[in-house]
């Protein structure tokens, strides 16, 4: 797992060198084609298990629960910030 | 969420295809998921490597609003934690896939690659429902939790692909404050990941 941090902290390296320019911008809209290759072949991974995919409607409703509490917390303490900040917007005076 | 859509029936063809055995067996045999892993971790590193935004956002923006990535990393955790009491998962499987912060693509392959495919689809699921859920429920959270729970709820996803909703119903000034959050959270997807998934 290590070697996949070591590539992205080198990519950050390259990138911070060749800042914006063709190249990197050319790389980035590689980004997408990639995901969608790596998709694939999680999706084959999965369809060639065939006991996984027997238990896909399980999974669905454990991923929806999980998303459910997930979000709940993560809104409940932007409320609580909200409501610290007194709904002051970013660009309001006195924060 | 055209782009969403789209790598979800990515998604759905692979699955398809195995599942119809119209694959060929070495490809599935020797786990070519993780050099494609390589590739997409150099390629988000040369991007964020090559982004200027982040230190301009940084300058423009008062530090208090510095705390709502770290609120939105701690209530996703604490909610993920809770949702593990009725999953047959352990508080840290079930707060790696929370980590993912929508940020679906790299999560579900990353979980995928250390815990199992079973995990990984449904942290692929989790991401991909929490971006949908925000895409539709951005105007309710903003009239009811304020502004910031609709970027909070779009994690990762709140400088792409809900950043256009977030804006409507949310108001331009916070435009800055949710591309800040995203990448904050965005940045820290593989680190989260990575440490919940050794814990």
């Amino acid at each position: 797992m290590y070697i996949a941090f070591c590539i992205m902290l080198s990519g950050m390296v390259i990138g911070r060198v060749l800042g914006e320019c063709g190249a990197t911008r050319l790389l980035r809209r590689c980004i997408l084609p990639s995901i969608m290759l790596l998709l694939f072949l999680l999706g084959a991974e999965i369809g060639a298990n065939r006991e996984l995919l027997d238990n896909l409607p399980v999974l669905g409703g454990r991923a929806a629960w999980l998303m459910f509490c997930g979000v709940a917390g993560s809104v409940l303490m932007a409320a609580l910030l909200h409501f610290l900040l007194r709904g002051k917007n970013p660009g309001e005076k006195g924060q | 969420m055209k782009e969403s859509l789209l790598i979800l029936g990515c998604f759905v063809l692979g699955l398809l295809l195995a599942g119809a055995k119209l694959l060929p067996e070495p490809l599935l045999r020797h786990d070519p998921t993780m050099p494609a892993l390589w590739l997409l971790m150099g390629l988000v590193g040369i991007s964020i490597g090559a982004d200027r935004r982040l230190g301009e956002i940084l300058r423009s923006l008062r530090p208090v609003f510095l705390w709502l990535p770290l609120l939105t990393m701690g209530g996703t955790f604490a909610g993920s934690a809770l949702a593990s009491l009725c999953l047959p998962y352990s508080p840290a499987d079930c707060m790696a896939v929370g980590a993912g912060f929508a940020y679906y693509s790299l999560s579900s392959i990353f979980i995928g690659q250390f815990k199992g495919p079973e995990l990984g689809t449904v942290a692929l699921l989790t991401n991909v429902a929490r971006e949908i859920f925000t895409l539709l429920f951005t105007p309710l959270l903003v009239r009811f939790f304020g502004p910031m729970s609709a970027i909070a709820s779009g994690g990762a996803a709140a400088m792409d692909t809900t950043l256009p909703v977030i804006t409507r119903y949310a108001g331009r000034q916070w435009v800055f404050i949710s591309i800040l959050n995203a990448m904050i959270l965005d940045f820290s997807v593989p680190f989260w990941v990575t440490f919940f998934c050794s814990l």
